[in-house]
């Protein structure tokens, strides 16, 4: 019994790291642009697709196979931030300040991109070969934790650490900060909001790649990869606040665990369902999220 | 130095709100720009900032042609700007705050040492947050954020407004030491004070300047009866 409460509990702190990777871009877009992207879970798609042609790419490299792992963490983040700018570029910058028109059009690029994975890759699901170091469990107490869950953990740690540094301890960061608090003025101070735009929405997309990529490691890729995560990662930014670094790992973690716990103590429909009505009493008593960040222009709307 | 606006215009949504604003402000001067609420101060300060839309005129900073830049662009192009209500980053730190300042000037690589002998409670309150300080501090962190870059021109828009008068007095002494270095363009409701501190005066009443010249040229009697109004 505590073996297996253990165990759901770790597993729902490794569901909360996936949902930090999936959630913080959005949290840090919505709040900056004012622009809801349905599109978001493709990027974690999108991510999850480029581990897969990197593995493919070591598979003949015999015992050289395993360092696809760090190539596949880079280049997923690097694809899915490299498509990030171009949808910011061609589509987002003209949807700013425009929720329901972003949400539609957001929304047909989301079926876009999932047809164009089924004819790359074809509609069946496929499978990405765990390398032998992250196979296995390590025991503790009676207790299995998968090395892949372990690995997944440290890497979200990894990139929340990176993110605090970048928003708190850089001058870009600093600027991301000051056009979510109030865009006028920053622009009226000399800051490019429109670079600042483009440059984050492509690191929060980054950011979903990578979390497509962890997610090879413990399922299938699918071209609906995405829509299995986006739901959770919109109820993450939800109940975190948008715009909140700390809100995000706040909302993934009662999501990510409550929603193992919920599963634990019933079952798997019935988990989910209570996750969502526990999202909706905390709204009730925090519309704007638990560490929502005062944002002028969203005030203004 | 010199920033010169010409028969600008400017609109909110379908409303003119300024009907063809000219004025000068030039260093070694304060030129304050008063009239009554609704006149078209605080508009024609963010039409100059690019915040609204300005349809027709010109502006020109040391013959720079300003007019269809976005606001970033006219910040680095030399304007400081202290809005109406201070605007500073409330969950940013003073620090943080000044040098967002830096922006608009990418030879500055820190906060000039000047600018905490002018305004020494910023040193004091480097690593406070900016929503965590009174109005009249947050009032000198607006001043002292728009000069770090050190602007070809100083605007402010009714930097006295609920500040108690120590602050008001000091804010008026720092002006008239800083116009030595930049032009300075005050927009101000308070008139006595507007009218002590500065060199040069315009009166806007309804979007259009109807006064100017030096405080003690001015039509005393219309100026009441436009503050009035």
């Amino acid at each position: 019994m505590v073996e297996t409460l253990v165990m759901q509990a770790f597993n729902g702190i490794s569901l909360s790291s996936i949902l930090f990777l999936a959630a913080i871009g959005l949290a840090v877009t919505f709040s900056l642009m004012h622009v809801i992207n349905m599109a978001h879970g493709e990027f974690i798609m999108v991510g999850a697709y480029t581990a897969y042609v990197v593995q493919g790419a070591f598979s003949g490299f015999g015992d050289a196979f395993g360092l696809y792992v760090p190539v596949a963490i880079v280049m997923s983040f690097v694809v899915a931030a490299a498509l990030g700018a171009v949808v910011e570029k061609l589509i987002v910058s003209r949807l700013y300040g425009r929720v329901a028109d972003s949400l539609l059009v957001t929304w047909g690029l989301s079926l876009v991109l999932q047809q164009l994975a089924r004819n790359l890759f074809g509609s069946a699901n496929v499978g990405v070969e765990v390398p032998s170091y992250l196979a296995g469990s390590f025991e503790i107490g009676g207790i299995a934790l998968p090395y892949t869950r372990i690995w997944i953990l440290v890497i979200a740690l990894a990139c929340l650490l990176g993110v605090y540094l970048f928003m708190f301890r850089t001058r870009f960061g600093r600027t991301v900060r000051a056009v979510m608090q109030n865009r006028p003025m920053a622009a009226a101070l000399g800051v490019n909001t429109r670079r600042v735009d483009a440059i984050t929405f492509a690191l929060g997309s980054g950011l979903a790649g990578l979390a497509g990529c962890t997610l090879t490691w413990i399922g299938l890729v699918g071209s609906g990869l995405g829509q299995n995560y986006i739901t959770q990662a919109f109820m993450t930014v939800v109940v975190g606040g948008a715009g909140s670094v700390f809100g995000s790992v706040f909302g993934a973690g009662f999501i990510g665990i409550g929603q193992s716990i919920f599963e634990f103590l019933t079952d798997a429909s019935l988990g989910q369902a209570l996750i969502f009505l526990a999202v909706i009493l905390l709204l009730q008593f925090r519309p704007k999220g638990i560490f929502a960040v005062s944002s002028r222009s969203l005030e203004d709307e | 130095m010199a920033l010169e606006i010409q028969r600008m215009f400017a609109t909110y949504g379908e409303g003119i709100v300024l009907h063809g604003v000219s004025l000068k402000a030039e260093k070694g001067k304060v030129t304050a720009l008063v009239g009554r609420n609704g006149a078209g101060k605080t508009t024609t300060l963010k039409a100059l900032m690019g915040l609204v839309s300005a349809p027709a005129g010109q502006i020109e900073l040391d013959g720079k042609h300003l007019e269809g830049l976005p606001a970033y662009e006219r910040a680095r192009a030399g304007i400081g700007y202290v809005p109406q209500g201070r605007e500073i980053f409330p969950q940013l730190t003073v620090r943080e705050n000044l040098e967002l300042g830096m922006e608009a000037n990418p030879s500055v690589h820190e906060i000039p040492e000047s600018l905490f002998e002018t305004f020494p409670i910023l040193r004091e309150f480097l690593n406070r947050k900016g929503g965590d300080l009174s109005g009249g501090q947050q009032q000198q962190l607006a001043i002292a954020r728009a000069l770090v870059a050190r602007p070809r021109v100083l605007v402010l828009d009714e930097p006295t407004e609920g500040i108690q008068p120590s602050v008001v007095s000091e804010i008026g002494r720092v002006l008239g030491q800083i116009k030595q270095d930049v032009a300075v363009l005050l927009v101000e409701q308070y008139l006595e004070f507007a009218l002590e501190v500065a060199d040069d005066v315009y009166v806007i009443e309804k979007g259009e300047i109807v006064q100017h010249g030096a405080p003690d040229a001015l039509d005393q009697e219309a100026l009441k009866q436009t503050m009035a109004l």
